[in-house]
């Protein structure tokens, strides 16, 4: 386990960098986008915290299908075992999902937006959704192959238009309008729904190369 | 000494059989080649042995322990299979050096420094993607990666696939140095059985998913002979034996002999014992079906 836990912590230093560039990359963009007059230039800070949000959940959409195309098949060849690839796969997503959401919190607390609990675990709650709805793409993708694949490039599509045009229309804080209660418990029931498909779907894994 | 012990092993891809109820045995500090046809289910088999995939029936142990999901059996194996350039989602985007650092952690025994000389040796370069290797180069990282993991049983599938004459005789010298240094257990499965033929100490034939023979190479070269002469003497040889590659031109016939362990062939003088080499053996064996 520890070995497999190695492997994936250097993995994930692509990931924590991307969320973190990637949000960066959206900050300046809507930075030059809007003028500091307009309603989403003025609030901008404010809403890096979304961007760091929306970099990570789509991370952790796209990491397992990254993990399937080559990341198990080289871990099992190496001689990690199935078991603890699942595990290894599923921890470092809590994790992903836990460090993005203290980062979250700490640049609330920097710009000085204020920061309830039921913020709190709705964010880590959607993130873990998305981990989770991570995991049930990669299986439909490992079993269906390309034409899945398009499907989620598609949704990923549709979602990214979505937030595109709330964010234009300052209107990007609708997640928080969603009740902790709600979320959370969803983004459980996901993530444990799709773990037991991942696990099957890895302990039946055809190593090829 | 320690053996791993392949019983009764089966392996179903849908409705295509490629293993059919296999036994093996390979014993520590040998050098064992693989050989067998495209598709005859060596790869397969060895990432069995290695407990890379499941078989659909069957068991693999490795003094007495079995291997599937045991992490302490495991350690002592490694299966330096192909690299593959592409994945379902495009290029394979990881570089040599990000090979080398997973067999680091993956291997308990990974000699970095070796490693590390033989990426100089070879002459590639670390930091370059392996989408944009050569198939020679891709079958060097793989060398690289099962020489250093000084694995107690280390398994090579075509691992002179591509490289040219000169790389496959670096590779062979290598490979004994290293046997003769550390006394492992290496098979290598090959198509390239003229060159490798000497390395051989047991040679397995793998034909339609089963094991034809698992057997000493000396031993094996010894009791496969051609004969050839008249038709009826060379009848009256293969009655009752494994024979292969039977020809007949007007009253002359040859034909290729499996004779049973120990046994000494007792030929009239004018029959003629040709010994071949076991690439012609191989050919003998697995060559019928294209040749019917």
């Amino acid at each position: 386990m520890i070995k497999a836990m190695r492997f994936f912590e250097r993995e994930e230093r692509v990931n924590v960098l991307t969320m973190v560039l990637g949000s960066i990359a959206m900050y300046l963009y809507f930075w030059i986008l809007f003028p500091q007059d307009s309603i989403v230039g003025g609030n901008l800070h404010n809403m890096y915290s979304a961007f760091l949000m929306m970099i990570g959940a789509i991370v952790m959409l796209s990491d397992v299908i990254q993990s399937y195309s080559r990341r198990y098949c080289l871990m099992i060849s190496g001689g990690i075992l199935r078991k603890h690839v699942f595990a290894s796969q599923v921890v470092t997503q809590i994790l992903f999902a836990i460090f993005n959401t203290l980062v979250i919190t700490v640049v609330y607390l920097v710009v000085g937006t204020p920061v309830t609990p039921g913020k709190i675990i709705t964010i880590l709650g959607l993130l873990l959704t998305a981990g989770g709805m991570g995991n049930l793409l990669a299986v439909v993708t490992d079993r269906f192959g390309r034409p899945a694949y398009i499907v989620f490039i598609l949704i990923c599509g549709v979602l990214g238009g979505m937030m595109g045009g709330f964010s234009a229309a300052g209107e990007l804080k609708w997640v928080m309008h969603f009740e902790a209660i709600y979320l959370f418990p969803i983004g459980i029931a996901v993530l444990a729904i799709s773990c037991f498909l991942l696990h099957r779907s890895i302990m039946n894994l055809e190593v090829r190369s | 000494m320690s053996t791993i012990i392949a019983k009764g092993i089966n392996k179903k891809y849908k409705d295509t059989n490629a293993l059919k109820d296999v036994d093996l045995t390979v014993e520590s500090g040998k050098i064992y080649g693989m050989i067998g046809r495209n598709g005859a289910g060596k790869t397969t088999l060895l990432s069995i042995l290695s407990a890379q995939n499941p078989a659909t029936s069957g068991l693999v142990t490795i003094d007495g322990e079995k291997v599937w999901e045991n992490q302490k059996a495991i350690d002592r194996i490694c299966f330096s299979r192909e690299i593959a350039t592409t994945t379902p989602f495009g290029p394979n985007t990881y570089k040599i050096k990000d090979y080398l650092k997973a067999a680091e952690i993956f291997y308990p025994n990974w000699d970095k420094e070796y490693a590390k000389n033989l990426v100089e040796t070879f002459k590639l370069n670390p930091r370059k993607k392996v989408s944009k290797l050569s198939k020679g180069m891709l079958s060097m990282v793989t060398i690289i990666i099962a020489l250093a993991s000084r694995a107690e049983f280390t398994f090579l599938d075509e691992p002179v696939a591509g490289l040219d004459i000169v790389a496959r005789d670096q590779f062979y010298k290598l490979l004994l140095k290293d046997y003769e240094e550390t006394h492992r257990t290496f098979i290598i499965s090959t198509h390239i059985i003229e060159e490798a033929a000497n390395l051989f100490e047991d040679t397995i034939i793998v034909k339609n998913g089963e094991i034809y023979t698992n057997e000493n190479t000396q031993q094996l070269l010894a009791r496969v002979q051609m004969v050839s002469g008249s038709a009826e003497e060379v009848d009256a040889l293969i009655a009752g034996r494994d024979y292969h590659r039977v020809e007949q031109l007007g009253n002359t016939k040859r034909a290729t002999i499996v004779m049973r362990p120990g046994e000494e062939l007792k030929v009239p003088e004018t029959v003629t014992v040709t010994p071949l080499s076991l690439q012609e053996i191989f050919l003998a064996v697995c060559g019928e079906e294209v040749e019917q």
